[in-house]
């Protein structure tokens, strides 16, 4: 008697194992990415991510958790260009999953499908420290792009798990349903801020700067990943005054300290961070937020007319 | 016949061109190809080896840099003012320019070499073969390396926070730990921590940067040296062997608290010579042993929001060595030592901390008390750094050393190391 009580036992614990579909196990390098594949992963994905919320990139740690997760996942999702140089190569380089690593069925380099603006032509440490040779990064920022990573987090799942085919593609199409929706909004609610002059701390915003026609003339940092000097903080002084500057952004990590002297009446001083923060604020949210904070800048209210119900949806780039 | 079979080997040939070629040879025939009209086998050898045809970037495929191994130079200067025994000490010194390559070898592993010039010499410091794609995830690693033992001892100093060697490493040690044998690495999780040991046997073993059998070879104090000499008709007892274990949790968002625990253990493998007569010749050699043990704690948190950081870090050695007496009897000794730092980095660009250490002489038969019972030496140190750049740095440092048996001496230095080529954010455990 007492064998087939222990095989009913155990086959007790194995049943949920052999018959359940395990959800994927996913890691995303930017809060951004994360958001996109829960939104159209569901319940089939559980979500990781590296950088944590409001943080910048460069100052994270490649410790020895972030290889462990990366060893146990299923699929790898990672902004590109060299945005995550200071921990993703020391982890990749550790790692023997192979479905992670670039030509695995679990990699997802979303660079690789952006057209990035910024591409040095030519690699010369006199052009920074903080140098990215195959182009500038912070493409999250254009929201057209946004679609190029959600469908990029889409194709992933897809090829990791292909059963679920239907499920991922419904959810990717009512998110970019709601996407192209809310950027006819943003395009129509940044109109009146087109051609202003922008300065920003870090080169962060040429992708969005572009989307909305700002004009980005300078930045705080005198070459990417080097601290002003007096001298440079002195001719922005002058360039903010005679050219009208009136927005500065800056990420939250920066500090303040520096570049108080700089603003004047006409200027003020944007902090803004990159990436959204993850569970609390979607990437569409962080969108409109950012959206929102450069028209109150210009003296606007957050919002404008919300074009949703006057236009059909428009073709566009995604598919 | 003939014909028909002429006809297949052409169908076949074909079929194996259409099955091997990438369709992406295919797809790319438009208007925009820059290789339309070329003739299949030249675009197949372009797209296999980018260059081929002189349309890429200068390069041709037998000379593409991608498979050149990475390179870096890192210059270590340093300006010291300072006062030993009663006499000042101002030099500036070129500490080190060291020469760093690295490169995949093979879809089996990769290697490294770290050569320096010190003083007018070249030196080996490290030349590593790896083999990392061992089942379990664990790694060989074999020549001459720096040993994993505790959290510091793979670090080349001048990659460490403070510009001179902890006073334990150097009163138990010599320096760095750097061995010539073969190391295996495991790492795996146990639930969400990660945790990771290594074992090791070696052949040669030295402290500092590597002058090992030069410098043993001498007449010296008795058992004042960290050398290993053996050179042929090795036994077990004059190997060394090392291993370390180690778990690392995380600690916030961004930092981690990391402990181990290291050994190193040799039967003879240190080397006393003697020139009783000192004419030249080694008249007697003595086989040594010597085990130590440490165990370390790091606690590293980065605040990504705010871009500051704060780094502890501490080590509790116990060494256990022979030491010959006058009358050239081996004695067993005992010598603790505990050394830390701490910095908090203000910024990227600005940081500061403090150092410490405190050790027993090795070199009498006093130091079995764990911290009492023998003459020890401290060093206390201050200092600020300060980054133009992630490749450009400056670190004034400001030390008190009193080593045994002498007064205290202070010295101020000025370190600035550059980074010019190749560099790496490295695991951090």
């Amino acid at each position: 008697m007492k064998l087939p009580r222990l095989v009913f036992t155990i086959s007790l614990f194995l049943a949920p194992s052999l018959t359940a579909q395990e959800p994927l196990e996913i890691v995303a390098t930017v809060p951004d990415l994360s958001n996109l594949v829960e939104i159209i992963g569901g319940e089939r994905v559980h979500v990781k991510t590296m950088v944590p919320p409001g943080s910048d990139p460069h100052s994270v740690l490649p410790k020895a958790s972030l290889l462990l997760k990366l060893s146990r996942a299923d699929g790898l999702i990672l902004m590109g260009l060299d945005y995550e140089h200071a921990f993703l190569p020391a982890l990749l380089e550790k790692t023997r999953n192979q479905k992670v690593l670039p030509g695995g069925v679990g990699y997802m380099n979303v660079g690789s499908r952006i057209q990035a603006l910024e591409i040095p032509e030519n690699l010369n440490r006199m052009q920074g420290a903080d140098l990215h040779p195959r182009g500038n990064p912070h493409y999250n920022l254009d929201p057209e792009n946004g679609r190029i990573m959600a469908q990029a987090a889409r194709d992933l799942l897809l090829a990791l798990a292909p059963q679920w085919k239907e499920e991922f593609t419904a959810r990717w199409q009512a998110w970019d349903t709601d996407a192209q929706r809310r950027m006819r909004n943003w395009a129509h609610w940044m109109a009146p801020l087109k051609g202003k002059k922008i300065m920003t701390y870090h080169a962060s915003w040429p992708y969005f700067a572009k989307r909305y026609g700002l004009e980005v003339v300078a930045h705080v940092e005198p070459k990417p990943g080097l601290a002003p000097s007096a001298k440079h903080l002195l001719a922005l002084k002058k360039q903010i005054r005679q050219e009208q500057i009136s927005l500065l952004i800056m990420e939250p990590w920066y500090s303040e300290s520096r570049i108080k002297n700089l603003l004047d009446e006409q200027t003020t001083l944007l902090k803004l961070p990159t990436n959204s923060d993850g569970k609390k604020q979607s990437y569409l949210d962080f969108l409109e937020s950012v959206v929102g904070e450069m028209r109150k800048a210009h003296g606007l209210p957050a919002k404008g007319e919300d074009l949703s119900s006057a236009h059909a949806p428009q073709s566009s780039r995604a598919d | 016949m003939n014909q028909l079979l002429l006809r297949g080997a052409r169908v076949a040939s074909v079929g194996a061109a259409l099955f091997f070629v990438s369709p992406l040879s295919f797809a790319q025939q438009d208007d925009q190809d820059p290789l339309r009209g070329v003739d299949l086998d030249a675009r197949m050898l372009e797209q296999t080896f980018p260059g081929f045809m002189g349309s890429g970037s200068g390069y041709t495929s037998r000379f593409d840099p991608s498979f050149n191994p990475a390179m870096g130079l890192i210059i270590d200067s340093l300006a010291t003012f300072s006062e030993e025994r009663g006499e000042e000490v101002d030099q500036f010194d070129l500490r080190s320019v060291e020469i760093n390559l690295s490169s995949r070898i093979d879809p089996l592993g990769w290697a490294y070499l770290v050569a320096a010039f010190e003083e007018d010499e070249f030196e080996l410091e490290e030349a590593v073969f790896i083999m990392d794609q061992l089942p379990a995830n664990l790694s060989i690693r074999a020549g001459k390396m720096l040993a994993d033992f505790g959290k510091w001892n793979t670090i080349h100093l001048h990659d460490k926070n403070y510009v001179f060697e902890d006073g334990v490493r150097s009163a138990f040690f010599g320096g760095n730990l750097n061995v010539t044998g073969v190391e295996l690495h495991q790492w795996t999780g146990i639930g969400d921590v990660p945790v990771r040991w290594s074992l090791g046997v070696h052949s040669n073993f030295f402290g500092g940067h590597g002058h090992g059998e030069e410098e043993g070879g001498g007449a010296h104090a008795h058992g004042g040296e960290f050398a290993s000499g053996a050179i042929d008709n090795r036994g077990l007892e004059e190997f060394a062997f090392t291993g370390r274990g180690t778990a690392q949790q995380d600690f916030g968002a961004n930092g981690f608290l990391q402990y181990g625990v290291s050994f190193f253990h040799t039967g003879e493998g240190l080397v006393d010579r003697h020139d009783n007569n000192d004419d030249g010749i080694i008249d007697e050699e003595f086989g040594l042993g010597q085990t130590t043990v440490a165990l370390d704690f790091t606690l590293r948190s980065v605040d990504a929001g705010a871009r500051t950081a704060d780094t502890f870090s501490m080590e509790l050695w116990r060494n256990q060595r022979d030491g010959l007496t006058p009358a050239d009897e081996i004695v067993g000794r005992d010598a603790n030592g505990i050394w830390g730092f701490y910095q908090h980095d203000f910024s990227p660009f600005w940081g500061a901390g403090v150092q410490g250490a405190w050790w027993q002489d090795a070199l009498t038969d006093l130091g079995s008390d764990w911290f009492t019972g023998a003459e020890s030496g401290s060093q206390r140190a201050i200092f600020v750094t300060r980054n133009f750049s992630e490749f450009n740095r400056l670190r004034l440092q400001l030390t008190q050393d009193h080593h045994v048996g002498e007064s205290p001496s202070w010295s101020l230095a000025l370190q600035w190391d550059v980074i010019l080529g190749s560099h790496n954010h490295p695991l951090d455990w």
